[in-house]
């Protein structure tokens, strides 16, 4: 994407994430939220007519978003390129002062309605209300998803001529033109009073069809909405209801007197209280969810609305489909931010995702969740500030951004200048945090003397790797000379050590041994949740004999993926029945379980032991240890 | 033989009826546009009455029932069986389905060319004989006729639940999701070289979806495709609202 002479932007400012996502961190001032705002101008260029997507690059329009400091009337726009992964096949498309071409072809048009652009309003809207009133999300709607959003059928104007129009912002527009617009609708002379003839009729009709549609639309939004909060077993199911609008409604008590007056809509939201089978606990539906719910619960309802107004977008494979998120979380509490975090990277497979915010906080949150699903290098992560115009070349405030790097890439970046020291001490850093990664949480603190918990350094980490290989009963050490590097580089850099000597060829082997981490998947079979109460079979039968070993697990339980192999952690699990096949306690290790029912099964050779990930199954679903689905 | 004898019934009480029935090409996948009166019978209520009586099986048969006085948002007939109900025009088909030519008439290109080419913006307009026996239609391929015909079939029987529960609004989305496939459908019909130029395929996904699971319950499995983001159909659809915007010059008489 290319901005130029746009808001912040005077200068050309390209932003190049090569098909990756992109996390951006940019204080307040710095220009972030003119990359958002200059793509939602861009992709929503293509559903204007040109002087109208035009009128933001005219320095002599009201309107203009030019930047301020032009003083040479220099050509405004924003250029993106997109690329086909496949292919290659490359489109750019301009929005600017001296080329509009986003409506050249489908594309952007089929983009603009299957892309999203997601900020603060939405969210904060259901927290906007007091408590005492009905939340309406008329203008939320209006504002931030009607133009994006086809009502299902082209608009007809009122003698009946079908348009090209089909948003609902555009139904939306032209319902309330007809009626604030002198001489569209006919009144008497004598007052004002509007004329009951076929144009009166036709907007009726025309107001009818927009409500029946728009009502369909949030039904299918509130029920989208209510499979994910199911999924999510929130025991509370929302309700969009549309308040309709309405024109010239008759005087109450009156038989032939109407009040001329038009009535915008509402969209109400209320809730209702589920049991544990799904049904309402009772039939009256909650008014006020304001006054009812806590914050994480509302938030909840609030994004499960978000998220399925945004999938139930065009999801074809002819355009691209992108999520620009800007600050979306500032108004909520860390644990909510984390919940909305985790929703929405689900999408990151799906889409490409921008998200931008000015809080470092969020942005440490963000960035460590991608790390936890092994998708970093999925990401460009990029900070931003703002140049004070009194220490900028050109006098001007101007934007400076950097590409963040993560310490492996750090480590390359600085062994590449020759700062060995610089390049080891990141190495460290990036090794002590695979370890924080992989290590099972408690192997990675100690209790001090004053009571307080620490996390342990390299140090102490590294005792612990040969132990961790044990666990996943892998016999290859994938990184056998950490110990070496540790005492030998990494220590000393990091202790500032300048008599110790890097040296060059030891570092290349240290820095693609510890590269080595990166690739090590560690996926989670069973989580905290599960512990002690998911139930799984350990089952062998020759014929002969038949052995039936039920069990829950008493920790978290993980595999590892290395170089396509699978390695299964050796958790501590409770016996909770056996036939066939005593083990000899309750409590016992799963690999040992295993290795126990193989010998007593006939087997001698360890190297032919059937695999315990085709032995164990969840009790429940039947799903074998090897297909279970990470969570 | 059978072709000519309702002929000569149809001779004695319809002055100056003549059609001719020409085979297409299977390739030509829009079909080959004709008038109504080439495909059907459009009859009064009288006429249809002298019809019955003079063939005691057309009380058997299926037609398709036009209401005279069309209420907006409503469905403007439906197939129906046995006897005309008062203010109605009967189109009896002669070679294809009652369901299909229900689907061409109650859809959105059907309702234009039944009003001039403009949305029906009066609350009640009178419609009669004469108008609807103007009407364009395709004659399609026998399996395009039965996929048209099965997309009314279930817009039908949803708005026998939806006309009983008006303020249900999970039946009214649902009902809502169904006329707009028979929409979509039709519109593609009659524009059928502007969504190939788009490259959108409403029929050939629907009927993809029809040869899936013959046993499942259509409803079920229309709505659920009708429903779910990922469903190709759905999404075709979609791309149908997006991009096609200016049908008129193809929906014409």
């Amino acid at each position: 994407m290319t901005i130029e002479n746009f808001k912040f932007f005077l200068e050309p400012f390209v932003i190049e994430p090569k098909g990756k996502h992109v996390l951006m961190y940019g204080e307040n001032g710095s220009g972030k939220s003119s990359i958002y705002w200059a793509a939602y101008t861009h992709f929503q260029s293509c559903l204007k007519q040109t002087n109208d997507a035009g009128k933001y690059f005219k320095k002599d329009h009201s309107d203009n978003l030019v930047n301020l400091y032009d003083t040479r009337n220099r050509r405004s726009g924003i250029e993106i390129e997109f690329v086909k992964p496949e292919t290659l096949q490359t489109r750019s498309y301009t929005d600017g002062s001296w080329a509009i071409n986003t409506n050249a072809d489908d594309f952007v048009r089929l983009s603009t309605f299957a892309s999203d652009f997601m900020n603060y309003k939405f969210l904060s809207a259901i927290f906007d209300f007091k408590n005492s009133r009905p939340v309406d999300l008329f203008k939320i709607f209006e504002d931030e998803i009607f133009p994006f959003i086809p009502l299902g059928a082209p608009r007809y104007d009122l003698d009946g001529t079908v348009t090209s129009e089909t948003s609902v912002e555009q139904w939306w527009r032209y319902i309330e033109s007809c009626y604030y617009t002198t001489g569209v609708l006919n009144r008497r002379s004598s007052g004002g009073v509007f004329v009951h003839d076929e144009k009166w009729q036709a907007y009726q009709n025309l107001i009818a069809d927009f409500n029946r549609r728009l009502q369909n639309l949030l039904t299918d939004i509130a029920n989208e909405a209510n499979t994910k909060l199911r999924e999510q077993k929130m025991p509370v199911s929302v309700k969009l209801t549309l308040e309709k609008v309405q024109f010239d409604k008759k005087v109450p008590f009156s038989t032939r007197s109407y009040d001329g007056d038009f009535y915008p809509p509402q969209i109400i939201l209320t809730a209702q209280l589920l049991d544990s089978n799904g049904n309402p606990v009772s039939p009256m539906e909650i008014k006020h969810p304001r006054s009812f719910f806590n914050e994480a619960k509302l938030t909840r309802m609030a994004l499960a609305l978000r998220l399925a107004i945004f999938d139930r977008k065009y999801q074809g494979d002819d355009c691209a489909k992108v999520i620009f998120v800007d600050d979306l979380l500032i108004s909520l509490d860390m644990s909510n931010r984390l919940m909305v975090v985790r929703e929405l990277l689900n999408y990151a497979n799906r889409y490409q995702m921008f998200i931008f915010t000015h809080d470092r906080t969020f942005y440490d949150l963000i960035h460590d969740s991608i790390a936890q699903r092994n998708a970093s290098n999925e990401w460009c992560y990029y900070e931003m500030y703002a140049i004070d115009e009194q220490v900028s070349v050109g006098q001007i405030p101007e934007p400076w951004i950097k590409m963040k790097q993560d310490y492996m890439q750090q480590a390359r970046s600085f062994f590449s200048d020759y700062e060995y020291h610089a390049s080891a001490n990141s190495l460290r850093k990036e090794c002590e945090k695979q370890l924080l990664r992989l290590f099972p949480h408690n192997w990675t603190i100690f209790p001090k003397a004053d009571g307080t918990v620490s996390v342990l350094n390299l140090n102490g980490l590294d005792q612990k790797l040969n132990q961790f290989y044990e666990r996943f009963g892998t016999e290859r050490i994938f990184t056998p000379n950490i110990d070496q590097y540790r005492s030998r580089i990494l220590n000393p850099a990091s202790h500032n050590d300048s008599k110790a000597k890097v040296f060059r060829s030891e570092l290349i082997l240290a820095i693609d041994e510890i590269s080595q981490f990166e690739k090590i998947n560690k996926l989670r079979l069973s989580d905290e949740n599960n512990v002690s109460t998911r139930e799984f079979v350990m089952e062998m039968n020759d014929g002969s004999k038949h052995v039936i070993i039920e069990f829950v697990p008493l920790e978290e339980w993980y595999k590892l993926e290395y170089e396509g192999n699978v390695y299964y952690e050796d958790i501590e699990v409770k016996v909770s029945s056996h036939t066939g096949f005593n083990p000899g306690t309750d409590i016992i290790k799963v690999r040992k379980l295993w290795k126990d029912v193989c010998r007593f099964m006939g087997y001698t050779d360890f190297a032919v032991f059937p695999p315990m990930e085709t032995l164990i199954r969840d009790k429940n679903t039947g799903v074998l240890l090897r297909d279970l689905l990470v969570v | 033989m059978f072709f000519i004898f309702r002929i000569r019934i149809l001779e004695k009480y319809l002055q100056g009826f003549y059609f001719k029935y020409s085979k297409k090409s299977m390739a030509d996948l829009q079909g080959v546009k004709r008038t109504i009166t080439e495909m059907a019978l459009v009859c009064t209520e009288k006429q249809f009455a002298d019809l019955c009586a003079a063939d005691a099986n057309m009380l058997k048969k299926e037609y398709v029932r036009l209401d005279i006085k069309q209420v907006r948002g409503g469905l403007c007939g439906g197939v129906a069986i046995g006897e005309l109900q008062p203010d109605s025009v009967a189109v009896v088909p002669l070679d294809c389905s009652a369901h299909y030519l229900s689907f061409l008439l109650c859809s959105l290109p059907g309702q234009l060319l039944l009003f001039g080419q403009k949305f029906n913006v009066l609350a009640k307009t009178t419609i009669n004989k004469k108008i609807v026996s103007t009407l364009t239609v395709f004659d399609v391929a026998k399996e395009s006729e039965e996929a048209y015909a099965m997309a009314d079939s279930l817009r039908e029987a949803i708005h026998n639940f939806h006309h009983e529960k008006t303020d249900d609004l999970d039946y009214q989305r649902l009902y809502g999701l169904i006329a707009d496939l028979c929409d979509v459908l039709a519109l593609e019909l009659y524009a059928h070289p502007l969504f190939e130029e788009k490259g959108i395929f409403i029929l050939e996904n629907w009927k993809a979806l029809l040869a899936k699971d013959t046993t499942k319950d259509k409803i079920t499995m229309a709505l659920t495709a009708l429903t779910d983001s990922s469903s190709p159909l759905r999404n075709e659809i979609m791309k149908a609202h997006i991009l096609v915007q200016d049908v008129n010059d193809y929906i014409k008489k």
